[in-house]
Order: structure tokens, then C-alpha cells, then sequence
């Protein structure tokens, strides 16, 4: 009789011991990844307008290679730098507690801890959003192709102080002056291109050079 | 060296503006190229054979993409060298979504004899359903030079 059961008694512990594993494991898992990983890995070649526009004539631009691996770990390099070329080698690497930044121009090391659960972004335009995260923020969307590129819209007036620069011109008595956001996102939501418009003078701001999944 | 000379001179646009003037002067605003989202500028003094910052200057705003902002530092550091130098603490949080018209000022009062690099970093946080994310304003560089 006993020589019965044990083989069954075996089995159903040995079935609990794997369920209660696998719970473990996928609880474990979502405790360090929180919610899912809105992009998937892609490494990605990026060109935005340099913070320090010295040049009037020119618009000054920072080229970024990024190893997108997932949200709580990437790293990115500044390829060529048109204010400050001295800067190019500039490194930043996130790994989803710290952001370690190197500025090669000023040959510093800056650790950041992330402060309220948030995680930190390669850049301004590379929040992970969808669709409807920009549209909760006023932007007017429009499917452009089959491929599922979406256009996004935003227009705005906004606030200037008379007589400073705003765009190419100096900002009006009234202290407002049009102005709009678009951004191109692919069927991924990643941003493909960002254009931002003050007085009619039109910025792009951030265009992807390249854009390939990580291997 | 052919890179860090390009910097170099690149930097010098901004030095040789403020050498022209003895007394109070102020660096030209660097902003976002909109600008929207932040500016930077710092006022000093030219004294010999060195500057004195008296203060520094900044502004920011969410510009409706952001949901709240704050200046986190101004770095002091020493050029081309690297010593870190000095920081200035981060501001409260900021919710307001255009640019003030009024610069918020630091008082700093340091005279220098070498130069120095001033890096401004504002942080910016950007919640979704599910996450809360932060960026950086891409962060200023001011050279001041003897």
C-alpha cells in the first residue's frame, strides 16, 4: 500500500516545489523590471541641436550613438560634437539605479542616483510613450504610411520675454509667439524625428540617423 | 590635440565676449534653441588676472511635456583639468510651464585665477501610466578664462 503513494506524494510535491519556483521567479522578475518594457532593444544613431548654439548663422548639431538594450539599461557615446568638438567621446550609462555621465570636454565624471523609483532617458525625445501619452498631452495624431508611422502635431503659443530672442527673431511687445511640435514616431512609438517651430522658424530638433534592432 | 584646440578656440567665443567689458558682465543666455526649456547665464567680474563670478542665473520650464522640473546643480570645475571645484544644490521642484521673465539668481562670490568650466544641469520629470522617467536638460557648458 505505502509502496503506492510515495511515488505520488513525490510527485505532487515535486510539481509544488516547481510552481512555487516558478512564482517565485516571475514575482522576482517583476520586481526588478517593473511594469513591461514598453521599446524593444535597438541600437540607434541619433543627431540633435547642440546646447550651445554659439554660431548664428548655423545651427550647431551633436551626433549620439545609443545601445538601447532596455529601459533600466543603455549607454550612449557622443560621436562628433559641432559647438564643442573637444566634447565628442562624452559617454553616458544607465544601469536603471545610476546614471554615470563623462563629459570629455570638461573631463568630469557625474554619478546620479535615481530619486522617486524614476528611471532616466537618453534624451528628451526618447521617453518610451505611446501614442495616447501624447495625445493626453495635446498632440493631434495622424497614421501617415502603412508602415505605422504616426505623425504627432502640437500647437501652442508660447510665453517670451519682449525684446529677447525667441527663434530667429526677437520676442514681440506682447510677449507670445506661436509656436508648434511635431514628431514622427515609428509603429514601435520610438521618435523618428522632432521639429519644434517658434515664429515660423522650424528646429529639428532630434532626427534619427540609424536605427537598427540590438543584436 | 587637433580636437581639443577645435574645442578650445570654439570655447574661446564665449570668453573673449565677456573679456571685453571691466565691469559687471553677464554671459550671453545659453537656452534651449527654441527656447522653451531652459536658460543659463552667469554674471562676473573681470578683476587681474582673474574673474569674479558674483552669481549665477538660470530659468526653466515643462513647456506642458514635462510634469515638473528643478535646477539639480551648477558645477564648478576646473579647465581643461577636470577638478571638481564646487556645486551648487539642486532647487525645489518647479511646476510652472513657460519660461519666467525673471532669471532666479545665485549668489556666489569667488574670485578665480584659472579657468574654469560651469556645467548647469536641469532635471526634468516626465511621468506615463506605469512609469515615471527624468531627463536632462542638455546641460550648458559656460568656459570662463583668465
Amino acid at each position: 500500500m505505502m509502496r503506492r503513494w510515495w511515488p505520488r506524494v513525490g510527485l505532487g510535491i515535486a510539481t509544488l516545489l516547481v510552481v512555487a519556483g516558478l512564482v517565485i521567479a516571475i514575482q522576482s522578475r517583476r520586481a526588478a523590471t517593473g511594469s513591461p518594457q514598453p521599446w524593444g532593444a535597438f541600437s540607434m544613431q541619433y543627431r540633435v541641436m547642440a546646447p550651445e548654439q554659439l554660431d548664428p548663422a548655423k545651427d550647431l548639431f551633436q551626433v549620439w550613438t545609443l545601445e538601447y538594450r532596455n529601459k533600466r539599461d543603455w549607454s550612449q557615446t557622443l560621436l562628433s560634437d559641432d559647438a564643442y568638438p573637444a566634447r565628442a567621446g562624452s559617454t553616458e550609462r544607465f544601469d536603471g539605479d545610476t546614471l554615470a555621465k563623462f563629459n570629455a570636454l570638461a573631463n568630469t565624471t557625474t554619478k546620479l542616483p535615481s530619486e522617486e523609483g524614476a528611471l532616466a532617458v537618453p534624451h528628451r525625445w526618447l521617453v518610451p510613450k505611446r501614442v495616447e501619452d501624447y495625445r493626453a498631452r495635446g498632440f493631434e495624431s495622424e497614421t501617415q504610411d502603412g508602415a505605422g508611422t504616426v505623425r504627432l502635431v502640437k500647437q501652442e503659443t508660447l510665453a517670451c520675454t519682449p525684446g529677447e530672442p525667441a527663434g530667429d527673431s526677437r520676442c514681440p511687445p506682447a510677449g507670445v509667439i506661436d509656436g508648434m511640435t511635431e514628431i514622427v514616431v515609428n509603429r514601435d512609438g520610438v521618435p523618428q524625428r522632432v521639429i519644434e517651430s517658434v515664429a515660423s522658424r522650424a528646429y529639428v530638433v532630434f532626427e534619427v540617423e540609424q536605427l537598427l534592432p540590438f543584436p | 590635440m587637433v580636437r581639443f584646440l577645435r574645442g578650445f578656440f570654439a570655447s574661446m567665443a564665449i570668453a573673449v565676449s565677456m573679456a571685453s567689458t571691466a565691469d559687471a558682465t553677464l554671459t550671453p543666455s545659453l537656452c534651449d534653441p527654441t527656447p522653451k526649456y531652459y536658460c543659463s547665464r552667469v554674471s562676473f567680474t573681470r578683476v587681474t588676472g582673474g574673474y569674479t563670478i558674483s552669481s549665477y542665473q538660470h530659468r526653466g520650464a515643462i513647456d506642458g511635456g514635462a510634469d515638473k522640473w528643478r535646477r539639480y546643480y551648477v558645477q564648478e570645475s576646473t579647465w581643461p583639468g577636470g577638478t571638481f571645484l564646487y556645486n551648487v544644490p539642486s532647487t525645489a521642484w518647479k511646476y510652472n510651464v513657460d519660461l519666467p521673465s525673471s532669471y532666479t539668481s545665485v549668489a556666489r562670490g569667488i574670485t578665480y585665477y584659472q579657468h574654469i568650466n560651469v556645467h548647469f544641469g536641469f532635471q526634468y520629470y516626465e511621468c506615463v501610466p506605469g512609469e515615471c522617467y527624468y531627463w536632462w536638460g542638455d546641460t550648458d557648458q559656460i568656459m570662463l578664462a583668465t
